[in-house]
C-alpha cells in the first residue's frame, strides 16, 4: 500500500498538536482554550473534509493581534502563561494555514516551544515521559518531513515507512543517553536571574496565613504529595510551618509581635534531614520539631521568625531543596518577656469557661494533660464539622466530632482560660517512611495542627487529637508497592534532576576528577584488573564475536550459504574452488564422474533460482542443502 | 562538504535561546530539552554522514545514445554498510538528481539526461548527497564512477539521393517515407522522357506515339543495387555529413543494400555489429579522445 507522504506529515502535525494541548490544557485560560480548539476543528475540517480558501495575510494579521494582546497582558509576575496562551494560539493559526514544508517545521518548533513552557509551569515527574515520547515523536514526523521536503509528491510503501522508522528510531535512542549527559554537564549558573518565572503554574495550597477552622480538613483529603524529607528513620515526625497566636471564635491569625526572647535553647536528639519541598505557593518552609538552623536556599531569602518558623522573601513555585539540623524532643527552653498575646482570648460562652475550671489540676503541666486526655475522648471526622456562630462550643458540647483544628483550637482555648501561654502550630505528621530510599513521604493529607503550651520557660507540644486520626492515616500508609514504587523513582527524580544545580555539579566534577586521580596509581589497578577480569574480559569478547559471526551468518542470502557448504565439503575431496570461479566451471574439474553429476543436479537446481530472480525459501533451502550433505 | 539549510540555522537558534532560558531560569527540565536539542544534533550528524558513506555509485546508460535526444540514465547506489540502510540518497548529475528514498543494500533511480555533442560523454565521479535524517544539513561527499559511454551523432533527416546524381525516385507514403528504387524488373511506376543508354526494350511505344518525344517505361528494382555512400565524397559541411550518415544509420531498414564507406573502411548498414562500429566512428571521427561531460 503506498501512503503519500503528505498526508503523513499532516496528520502528525494534528497529532503533535493535540498532544501539546492537552498537556498544558490545565494551565490555559479557559477562553484560549476555546479558541484554540476552535481553530484546530476548523484546519481540521479544511484540511481532511472540504477545503476552505482561508487568506494568509489575515491569519497573519490576527497572529500579530494576539502578540499585541500578549505584550499588553504580560507583566513580571505573570510572563510564562500569557506567552504559552499566545503560542498555543499561533499553532492553531498555523494549522488553519496552507501548509508547506515551512509550516510544518513551524508546527513542530511551535510544539516544543509549548513543551518548554510546559517544564516552566509544571516539574511533574510525567514530564520525563512526556519527553520521552514527543522525542520519538518528533523524531519521527521531522524525518518523514524531509522525506516530504526532498519530493513533495513521494508515496513511499506502508513496509518501507515502517522500516524508515523503526531504522531511525536508534536516533532518539542513542540520544537519550547523551541527553543524560548533556544534562548533567551544560554550564549553570550559580544565579539564575530569570529565576522568578519559575512555576507561574497553579501550585497546590497549602495552609494560609489566616486558617478558619474547618479550612485544614480541605486539605487533608488531597492526596498530593508536599515534601520528601530524606534522613533516618526517627518514627513519627511533626514538621513545623507556622503557628497562629489570635484566635476570633471563629478564625485564627498571626498577630505580629514584639516581644523578644530573651534565651532559648534546644535539647534532645540531633537529626539532620533534607527537605524536597514541592511548589506550594507560598512563603512558608517546614521544618522538623524543633529546628536549629537550616540551609540556604539558591534564588531565595530566608527569614527565620521568633516562633521558631522559617518563611522565604517570596511565594515557592518551583520545586526547592534544603537541609536543616534539627533536635527532636517535645520541647524546647525560651525565655519569654511577655506572655499576653499568648493569652488572648474571644468571647466565650459560660459552659466553655467552666468546663476550664473543671480540667484544672496542681501545676500548669497537670492541667495541660488533664485537657489533653479530656479531648481525647471526642470522635476525630473529617465530615460533618461544626460551622456555627460558635464552633468551638458546638464542637465541645453538641457535635464532639471534629477534625484536628477543633481539638487544638478547643485546647488552646481551655489552656488560655487556665493562664497558660499557648498557640495553635500548623504543619504536617507524618509516619509514612520509604525504606527503600530512606525519606518520608509527606502529602497534604497530613496536614495537621497541634498545640504549644509555654509551661515553666519551656514550649511543650501536646497532640490533642485522638488517635483515630493515625488509624485512618495508618490505613493509607500501608501504601501499595507500586505506588511506593513510584514515589521512589519520583523522589530521584526531584533529587536527581529538579534540584540539580550548580553546586551539585560542581561536587559530580569534583568526584569525577577525584576518581581519575585515584586512578593514577596506576600499577595497582591494572594488576588487580588483570587478575580480576582478564578471563570475564576475554569471555565476554569471546561471546560478542560469536554472536557477530552468527548474525553475519543469518544475514547471508541462503545462495551463499548453500555455496559455502558445497565449497567446505568438496575441500574435503581435495577441490578447491578459485575466486571467481563460476559454479559449473568448478564442477567440471571434478573427476569422479558420479559425483560430478550429482554436483551438476545440484547445480543447475540453485542456478534455476539464482537466474531467474526467485527467491529461495526456507523449504527450498532445507532441500538444497540435505542434497549437498549427501554427496 | 556540509551546507547548513534554513531548517538547520532555526534550529540551532531555537536550541541556543532556550539555553540561555535553561541557564537563567535554572530549569532543569528546560535543561533536559536543551540537552536532548543537542544531542539530537550530534547524533543527526553522526547518522547524515554515515548515511551517505561506503556508498558506490554505478551509471548504466541504454545501448545506443545520441547527441541531442534525451535519455534515461540509470543511477544505481550500492551501500557497502554493514549494519545501516540507506536513506533519502540524491545523486545529482548534470544540474539534474536521482533520489533514491530508502534502499538496504542497491538502490537505484533514472535520470532524464540530454547531451549536446556527439563524442565521449564520461562521468568521472558523483556526488552522494543527503539531508538525512532531518534536513538541517545537507552532506556531499564525491565518489568516482568513471563511466564512459561514446554518444553517437544526432541523426538528421537529409536526402542524399538527391543532392548526388543518383536516380531514386522518393515517394511519401501515409506511413512514412519510403524511397522505391528505381530498377528494370519489378512493377511499373510510370513514364518519362527517354534517355539514351536505356535499354531499347524499356521504351513504351504506345505511349511514344502520343507525344512527339519517345518515352520510357520506369520499372521498380526487385533487388536493389548495392549502394556505397563515400562518406568523404559527399559535398556537405562536416557535422551535417555526420548526422546525415547517422540517419541512415538509424533507420537502415529503408535503405537496403546501402553502405558506408568511411577510411577505407565499409560498413555495412544492415549488420548491427557493422552498424554500431560506423556510429562510434562518426561519434568519434575528428577528435582525438576528447571527452565532454
Amino acid at each position: 500500500m503506498k501512503l503519500s507522504v503528505e498526508n503523513i506529515v499532516k496528520i502528525n502535525a494534528y497529532v503533535g498538536s493535540l498532544f501539546i494541548f492537552l498537556l498544558i490544557f490545565k494551565e490555559v485560560s479557559l477562553a484560549y482554550s476555546f479558541i484554540f480548539i476552535a481553530l484546530y476543528a476548523l484546519s481540521a475540517y479544511k484540511d481532511f473534509k472540504k477545503p476552505l480558501n482561508i487568506n494568509r495575510t489575515f491569519i497573519n494579521i490576527i497572529g500579530i493581534l494576539f502578540v499585541i494582546l500578549l505584550v499588553l497582558r504580560i507583566n513580571p509576575d505573570n510572563i510564562v502563561q500569557p506567552s504559552v496562551e499566545t503560542l498555543l494560539v499561533l499553532l492553531g493559526l498555523k494549522l488553519l494555514e496552507e501548509k508547506t514544508f515551512r509550516d510544518y517545521m513551524q508546527i513542530y518548533l511551535l510544539i516544543i516551544l509549548l513543551f518548554a513552557g510546559y517544564t516552566i509551569l509544571s516539574t511533574s515527574m510525567i514530564f520525563l515521559l512526556y519527553l520521552l515520547v514527543l522525542i520519538f515523536f518528533i523524531n519521527a514526523s521531522v524525518i518523514l518531513l524531509t522525506y516530504y521536503q526532498q519530493n513533495k509528491e513521494i508515496e513511499v510503501d506502508l513496509n518501507i515507512i515502517k522500516r524508515i522508522l523503526i531504522k531511525t528510531a536508534i536516533i532518539p535512542l542513542l540520544s537519550i543517553p547523551f541527553t543524560i549527559f548533556l544534562f548533567f554537564t551544560l554550564p549553570r549558573s550559580n544565579y539564575p536571574f530569570l529565576n522568578f518565572l519559575q512555576g507561574q503554574g497553579k501550585a497546590t495550597t497549602g495552609f494560609s496565613q489566616d486558617v478558619k477552622l474547618g479550612d485544614v480538613s480541605n486539605i487533608q483529603e488531597d492526596n498530593s504529595v508536599v515534601m520528601r524529607v530524606s534522613g533516618e528513620n526517627i518514627g513519627e515526625i511533626y514538621l513545623r510551618g507556622l503557628t497562629w497566636n489570635y484566635f476570633d471564635g471563629k478564625q485564627w491569625m498571626f498577630k505580629e509581635s514584639f516581644s523578644a526572647v530573651k534565651a532559648r535553647r534546644l535539647f534532645g536528639k540531633k537529626h539532620e534531614y533534607t527537605v524536597y519541598l514541592e511548589p506550594h505557593s507560598d512563603v512558608y518552609l517546614f521544618t522538623v520539631e524543633y529546628p536549629y538552623t537550616i540551609s540556604q536556599i539558591s534564588g531565595y531569602f530566608i527569614t527565620p521568625k521568633i516562633d521558631k518558623t522559617y518563611v522565604v522573601d517570596k511565594p515557592i513555585f518551583n520545586k526547592i531543596k534544603y537541609s536543616g539540623i534539627s533536635f527532636i524532643n517535645d520541647r524546647y527552653y525560651e525565655e519569654l518577656k511577655t506572655k499576653n498575646e499568648y493569652l488572648q482570648l474571644p468571647k466565650l460562652n459560660e459552659s466553655i469557661v467552666k468546663l476550664a475550671k473543671d480540667l484544672n489540676g496542681n501545676n500548669e503541666e497537670e492541667t495541660a494533660k488533664n485537657i489533653e486526655k479530656f479531648l481525647k475522648s471526642y470522635t476525630y471526622s473529617l465530615q460533618n464539622l461544626s460551622v456555627s456562630q460558635d464552633p468551638i462550643y458546638n464542637f465541645l458540647f453538641v457535635k464532639k466530632q471534629g477534625n484536628c483544628e477543633y481539638f487544638a483550637t478547643s485546647m488552646v482555648i481551655l489552656l488560655r482560660l487556665n493562664g497558660i501561654p499557648s498557640r495553635l502550630v500548623g504543619g504536617y505528621k507524618t509516619a509514612t517512611y520509604n525504606q527503600t530510599a530512606n525519606y518520608y513521604i509527606v502529602k497534604q493529607k497530613d496536614a495537621h495542627v497541634w498545640v504549644e503550651a509555654y509551661i515553666n520557660k519551656h514550649w511543650i507540644r501536646f497532640d490533642p487529637t485522638p488517635a483515630v486520626r493515625n488509624a485512618i492515616i495508618e490505613r493509607e500508609k500501608k501504601l501499595n508497592k507500586l505506588k511506593l514504587w513510584l514515589d521512589t523513582i519520583n523522589y530521584y527524580y526531584t533529587t536527581f534532576i529538579v534540584n540539580y544545580d550548580f553546586s551539585k555539579q560542581v561536587e559530580l566534577f569534583n568526584k569525577v576528577k577525584k576518581s581519575f586521580s585515584d586512578i593514577k596509581d596506576f600499577k595497582k589497578i591494572e594488576f588487580e584488573f588483570n587478575k580480576n577480569y582478564l578471563i570475564f574480559t576475554v569471555i565476554l569478547l569471546l561471546v560478542g564475536y560469536l554472536t557477530f559471526l552468527f548474525i553475519k551468518y543469518l544475514k547471508q542470502p541462503y545462495e551463499k550459504r548453500l555455496l559455502n557448504i558445497l565449497n567446505k565439503r568438496l575441500k574435503k575431496y581435495g577441490y578447491e574452488r578459485n575466486e571467481n570461479e563460476g559454479l559449473e566451471e568448478f564442477i567440471s574439474r571434478v573427476e569422479n564422474t558420479e559425483l560430478k553429476q550429482k554436483l551438476l543436479t545440484f547445480a543447475r537446481e540453485l542456478e534455476s533460482y539464482v537466474y531467474k530472480d526467485k527467491k529461495l525459501s526456507k523449504a527450498d533451502y532445507e532441500r538444497l542443502k540435505r542434497m549437498v550433505e549427501k554427496l | 562538504m556540509i551546507k547548513i539549510t534554513k531548517a538547520g540555522w532555526l534550529y540551532i537558534l531555537i536550541t541556543i535561546l532556550l539555553g540561555i532560558a535553561a541557564v537563567n531560569t535554572g530549569n532543569n527540565l528546560l535543561f533536559l530539552i536543551v540537552s536532548a536539542l543537542l544531542s539530537f544534533m550530534g547524533i543527526s550528524g553522526y547518522f547524515g554522514k554515515r548515511n551517505i558513506s561506503k556508498i558506490d555509485i554505478w551509471v548504466e546508460f541504454p545501448e545506443e545514445v545520441f547527441a541531442k535526444k534525451e535519455f534515461y540514465l540509470t543511477v544505481k547506489a550500492i551501500n557497502k554498510k554493514a549494519f545501516m540502510s540507506m536513506f533519502l540518497i540524491k545523486v545529482p548529475i548534470n544540474n539534474k538528481s536521482v533520489l533514491i528514498p530508502y534502499a538496504e543494500k542497491e538502490g537505484e533511480g533514472k535520470l532524464k539526461i540530454l547531451v549536446d555533442k556527439r563524442g565521449i560523454f564520461s562521468i568521472k565521479e558523483a556526488k552522494v548527497c543527503s539531508v538525512f535524517p532531518f534536513n538541517f544539513f545537507e552532506r556531499c561527499f564525491t565518489v568516482k564512477v568513471d563511466a564512459k559511454k561514446v554518444v553517437f551523432p544526432e541523426p538528421k533527416e537529409c536526402n542524399l539521393f538527391q543532392i548526388s546524381d543518383y536516380k531514386f525516385k522518393a515517394k511519401q507514403k501515409s506511413e512514412g517515407q519510403v524511397i522505391e528504387k528505381q530498377g528494370y524488373e519489378g512493377d511499373f511506376l510510370g513514364l518519362r522522357e527517354y534517355n539514351f543508354g536505356t535499354p531499347v526494350k524499356y521504351i513504351d511505344w504506345k505511349a511514344s506515339t502520343k507525344s512527339e518525344n519517345l518515352k520510357e517505361k520506369v520499372l521498380s528494382a526487385i533487388q536493389s543495387t548495392p549502394t556505397i555512400i563515400e562518406f568523404e565524397k559527399i559535398n556537405m559541411d562536416l557535422e551535417s555529413k555526420i548526422s546525415c550518415i547517422t540517419y541512415l544509420a538509424v533507420n537502415h531498414k529503408k535503405f537496403e543494400n546501402t553502405f558506408v564507406k568511411i577510411e577505407n573502411t565499409i560498413y555495412n548498414l544492415q549488420d548491427k555489429s557493422d552498424r554500431h562500429k560506423l556510429l562510434t566512428k562518426l561519434a568519434l571521427y575528428g577528435m582525438k579522445d576528447e571527452a565532454i561531460g
